[in-house]
């Protein structure tokens, strides 16, 4: 009775052994899956290295699922801002009409120089015939800096593709450059912001015309990168960025920022624009539209340039067009005829 | 008759989705406009994958970490497949240590989770320089730092839904 097993101890055995088997299974499909979505991963990095664009749809769509989120958190932030500016501007009003005054006596005088030098630039341009490229207002719309992700520093624009709004177009703060448009949903657009690390502007420094690259760090500061042997006077604290137009991206003469430390290399630049404070932003077009596509013409015909086929026996005769024959004949150095 | 104390219980056929659905909303949080210069915020959303994955493991497999990732790039606006591959591997190595160690005191927690956010962020900023983006090195150190921080705070979150779940089953 001792050696038999228990009644059912069959079906038990039967049962953990097809659970253990059904669990392994289980495993192995999952450790594939996660293999497959693994490799589907790496893919999807390789094709936003060869194809930055890729994605750019479903970013877009979520930038609009986040705008209303944004501007629901943003507007209480912005009331409370303006209150306190009516605040300020109330307590501060004799101290501003005052410098204010002051500022308008400044700006006169400059205006009047200015004046003068703009008349004066327009007959020069008449006389050479210049054309301008003009700047082409797409829209104005709200817009917040989202919160920064490992660097990335972006803004939501409450406009998108119904909008007019494209990739790459500018987006410029009254106070200057803002940055570009990357992702463009249906109602709402991602703008790459000056300080995020792949921002990359052209720029140059308004008091020596120093051209340079103004390049994000993720940080609040911006990099002028510029090539320090190119000019004797290097930038000073203080100097004013402004976009250079190179690239034919940003309209030139869009202030970008001040140079705040000098003493390093590169030296470091606070944007005019700070994310936080963002408000309205204004769309423009690309400032040089795209060149048109080179209309290529046909390739004339050729002549054959294969050598003509010849008869057994003619190899060496005049006129025949044979470069080692003509080389031969010449008289070009030959190594072995020198040797014999 | 008197309300029961405590918080009203989840829907019945909410509670699986709870974990994953954290995950989504702690995605939105940090996409949010914040006033900080530094550049960085704690990565929310990962933090509370790695204690989910302690607490409730079943109700987040490492084949949802990979599109709760995905949601999070489009979301912050990266290239797609940096957050993907970086929670799914994360979801994974965090699988392993839970079953290694059933019962974890709260320090050994946070050091893990330390160590694994400290790891996310290195697969990262390969994963951005992989896609051909600049990483900035010093926004992602300081937001490890915040997110290692932070995570005491995620976790006893996780675990205050956690029992709110388990409470709302009950009933």
């Amino acid at each position: 009775m001792k050696d038999r097993p228990p009644i059912g101890s069959g079906w038990g055995v039967a049962r953990r052994t097809s659970f253990a088997r059904r669990e392994r299974n289980l495993a192995l499909v999952r450790g594939l899956a996660a293999g497959a979505l693994l490799g589907v991963g790496l893919v999807l990095l390789l094709l936003a290295r060869v194809a930055p664009e890729t994605g750019a749809r479903l970013r877009g769509a979520t930038a609009d699922l986040l705008s209303p989120l944004v501007q629901a958190v943003v507007a209480p932030v912005r009331a409370l801002e303006r209150v306190r500016d009516a605040l300020d501007r109330h307590i501060r009003t004799v101290e501003r009409l005052r410098a204010a005054e002051a500022e308008l006596a400044r700006l006169r005088q400059a205006a009047g120089a200015a004046r003068i030098q703009r008349e004066r630039l327009a007959e020069l341009e008449a006389l050479l015939h210049v054309r301008r490229a003009e700047r082409r207002l797409v829209v104005t719309a709200e817009a917040a800096a989202l919160a920064a992700h490992g660097g990335t520093r972006q803004a939501v624009l409450a406009a998108g593709w119904r909008d007019g709004v494209r990739p790459r177009m500018p987006a410029i703060a009254p106070q200057g450059l803002a940055g570009r448009v990357t992702d463009v949903g249906l109602v709402a657009s991602r703008v790459l912001l000056l300080s995020d690390p792949n921002s990359r502007v052209p720029v140059r420094v308004e008091r020596t015309g120093l051209p340079g690259i103004a390049a994000g760090t993720g940080g609040a500061d911006l990099r002028f990168l510029y090539d320090p042997v190119a000019d004797l006077d290097p930038p000073r604290v203080g100097d004013r960025l402004v976009t250079s137009g190179d690239g034919g991206l940003f309209p030139p003469g869009l202030p970008v920022g001040v140079v705040v430390d000098a003493g390093v290399h590169p030296p470091r630049v606070r944007p005019f624009v700070r994310p936080a404070a963002l408000g309205v932003l204004a769309i423009e077009a690309p400032w040089l539209p795209p060149a048109p596509p080179l209309a290529v013409p046909p390739a004339p015909d050729e002549p054959d340039q294969a050598p003509p086929a010849r008869a057994p026996g003619a190899a060496g005769a005049a006129g025949a067009p044979n470069p080692a024959g003509a080389a031969g004949a010449a008289g070009a150095p030959n190594p072995a005829g020198a040797a014999g | 008759m008197r309300p029961p104390l405590g918080p009203a219980p989840l829907p019945a056929g909410l509670v699986p989705f709870v974990p994953a659905l954290s995950v989504v909303a702690a995605t939105c949080v940090v996409a949010l406009p914040v006033p900080l210069a530094a550049g960085a915020l704690p990565n929310l959303p990962l933090a509370a994958l790695i204690a989910w994955a302690g607490l409730q493991p079943r109700l987040v497999p490492p084949l949802a970490a990979f599109p709760l990732g995905l949601l999070a790039d489009a979301v912050a606006g990266l290239p797609l497949g940096v957050q993907a591959l970086t929670f799914l591997l994360v979801r994974l190595v965090a699988g392993a240590t839970a079953e290694r160690a059933a019962t974890r005191t709260l320090t050994e927690e946070w050091l893990i989770a330390g160590l694994l956010l400290w790891g996310a962020t290195v697969l990262e900023a390969g994963g951005l320089a992989l896609a051909g983006r600049a990483p900035a090195l010093g926004p992602l150190l300081v937001q490890w730092g915040l997110s290692a921080l932070s995570y005491p705070a995620v976790f006893a979150a996780a675990g205050a839904l956690g029992r709110r779940m388990a409470s709302s089953l009950r009933t």
